[in-house]
């Protein structure tokens, strides 16, 4: 016999109170640990998507829509920019470097991304197999894309018009896949890369008889992107750029890191709700820890008096009760890392069908292994007056009584 | 031989009020004694003195020549764990624990190591081997009172303390454990103290002690 035997045995002597308690705290933690993983991974997820991108231009209309349909691929883009107003302004000395978008297909859902090798730089993308696009309507697929549609080198493939999967298919201009790129945990794993020449020839042919002469030749048409990418030359720029944009042309800037600061104070106070929450459901895990802590001394005098008459000290009979609520605390907060496992799985499954963003779901990091020890804690906490009560205890009283 | 149990000038009570006093009284090993009287005269009290529970106002007890109030709490708790095995008038066995552990429970309780053997020879003894996996819970008030048995005499204690052992027992059950107490102390060379008004425990003792008259 040890103590873990007396404490199993206690608490299973009158187990729905002690599974209730146990529930309680697990489903505390568990909210926290869940918010405070889907905030971190979403934070590390969108530092990734935005890294190096000082400012979005695209089509007038929302900045944060501009940042969600360009950069994170998750809205509708707000307009398209003329070639010739991009290329001025890819020219100006503030812009360090710009990459052009051009968006309107998808390919199951995964969204055709007409642009530069630079955009595939930008987010350090590495080749697994096959090469780069070295033609109009060559195109490479990021690794989830390849994994999900199951594309391999050399299939042709149909993009669909829209940024959703529909059955507007343009059959007749397919896309051959040339490459396929290594997993980067950014927004590219989930693309489709094409030479925005191939966006330009699905859109813009007139007819089929036409359609090799376009393919080579694009010159007579007024030709269109839906946003331009744009990294400062110096921190002047971010000063007087957005200005220059928004009031002398008909496009519209975005600054990535202002409209994601944004969101994340309209987006705080939810979350800070729900971990308001997740706080008060441990708070109740820890009162009715002590409850029944205290319940439990009530009922169990005798076995305490007969502990004490059998030789345990104060003490021996002090561990034995802190033992019971670190037993409860731990089966908690085990439980809750398991929870949390199965929320952020159904959350990651759900995010990965709708917005293409897979999150992991069992990375403890040092804010969730800080809620863990505090519960624990606030388990052994609500032992103490029970405890007290304990330690003061006298056997004759116990005897006399019962 | 030398005394097992020596009480000298006893007075002991609660609150502040001596309820018993005690001249003196020794026990040499394998003696019995009975502490009678009626209810409220102060039996209990006695043996929860002697069994280090309650500091007397005044006097000594001494068992196997340690005096016992001498010690820390802490060390009084742990000799009584060693030398003294104690059994309840309301039994007190853990419900939660099988018969097995809660013989096991005497020796967690004082950090001895469990006899297994002892313990099997014990429970074969009293006739109860087959219930040692049953849930304490499940047993009769006959059975449980062997088990609080097994469990006193568990660790061979210098001095067996029995308060009121068979008052809620039957007139067989009744005289069966009191002989079995008997025997088995005297088997172990241990002090048996009973305390009891139930006339039918018989006046078969070494020494017999009156309370709630002049002692």
């Amino acid at each position: 016999m040890n103590l873990l035997t007396l404490i199993r045995a206690n608490l299973a002597f009158k187990p729905l109170t002690a599974i209730f308690n146990i529930l309680l705290l697990a489903l505390g933690v568990a909210t926290i640990l869940t918010l405070s993983q889907l905030d971190r991974q979403l934070h590390e997820r969108m530092s990734r998507d935005l890294q190096g991108i000082d400012l979005v231009v695209s089509g007038k209309g929302s900045p944060l829509q501009i940042i969600f349909s360009t950069l994170f691929l998750i809205d509708i883009p707000t307009g398209n920019i003329s070639v010739k107003e991009a290329d001025t302004l890819a020219k100006s000395p503030l812009v360090k470097s710009a990459i052009p978008m051009a968006l309107g297909d998808n390919f199951e859902g995964f969204r055709i991304i007409g642009t530069t090798p630079a955009y595939t730089n930008h987010y350090g993308a590495k080749l697994a197999a096959g090469k780069f696009p070295a033609k109009a309507m060559d195109v490479i697929l990021g690794s989830e894309t390849a994994r999900a549609t199951g594309a391999k080198l050399g299939d042709k493939i149909v993009g669909a018009h829209g940024l959703v999967n529909s059955n507007d298919l343009h059959s007749d201009l397919p896309y051959t896949v040339t490459g396929i790129l290594l997993p980067t945990g950014s927004v590219i794993d989930h693309v489709v890369i094409t030479p925005v020449e191939s966006v330009w020839n699905v859109h813009e042919h007139p007819d089929a008889d036409e359609r090799e002469e376009e393919v080579q030749d694009h010159s007579h048409h007024e030709h269109e992107l839906t946003a331009l990418l744009i990294s400062y030359k110096s921190p002047i720029a971010a000063a007087q750029l957005p200005r220059l944009i928004n009031r002398e042309s008909s496009m519209q800037a975005a600054s990535p890191a202002f409209e994601v600061a944004r969101l994340a104070r309209l987006m705080g106070a939810g979350s800070d709700l729900i971990s308001a929450f997740g706080i008060l459901l441990i708070g109740f895990a820890s009162l009715g820890f002590f409850v029944t802590l205290n319940n439990a001394i009530n009922d169990r005098l005798r076995d305490i008096a007969l502990l004490r008459s059998l030789g345990a000290t104060r003490l021996r009979v002090v561990g034995l009760i802190l033992g019971e609520a670190l037993t409860l605390g731990v089966t908690g907060t085990i439980l809750s890392t398991g929870l949390t496992f199965i929320l952020l799985t159904i959350i990651s499954t759900t995010l990965e069908k709708t917005h293409h963003i897979s999150l992991s779901s069992g990375n403890l990091g040092t804010p969730e292994i800080i809620t863990l020890l505090a519960a624990l804690a606030l388990s052994l906490v609500s032992a103490i007056v029970p405890a007290c009560r304990i330690y003061n205890l006298r056997i004759t009283d116990i005897l006399t009584r019962t | 031989m030398r005394n097992m149990l020596n009480i000298e000038n006893l007075a002991a009570g609660y609150g502040d009020h001596s309820v018993i006093s005690l001249i003196e009284l020794n026990l040499s090993p394998g003696q019995t004694c009975l502490i009678r009287g009626p209810s409220g005269s102060g039996k209990t009290t006695l043996l929860h003195t002697i069994a280090g529970f309650l500091p007397p106002r005044s006097g000594t007890v001494c068992i196997e020549g340690v005096s016992i109030y001498s010690l820390t709490e802490g060390k009084r708790d742990n000799f009584r764990g060693h030398r003294i095995g104690i059994i309840f008038q309301t039994l007190h066995l853990m419900k939660s624990l099988s018969v097995k552990e809660n013989l096991e429970l005497a020796s967690y309780a004082c950090g001895r190591a469990h006899d297994l053997q002892q313990a099997r020879d014990l429970l074969e003894k009293l006739g109860i081997i087959t219930l040692q996996d049953k849930p304490a819970i499940k047993i009769s008030q006959g059975q449980a009172q062997r088990v609080a048995i097994a469990r006193a005499l568990l660790g061979g204690p210098s001095l067996i303390l029995a308060d009121e052992p068979t008052s809620s027992l039957d007139d067989k059950a009744c005289a069966e454990t009191g002989r079995l107490l008997k025997d088995l102390c005297k088997e172990t060379n241990a002090v048996l103290i009973i305390s009891s008004h139930d006339a039918r425990i018989g006046s078969d003792f070494d020494q017999i002690i009156t309370l709630g008259e002049s002692i």
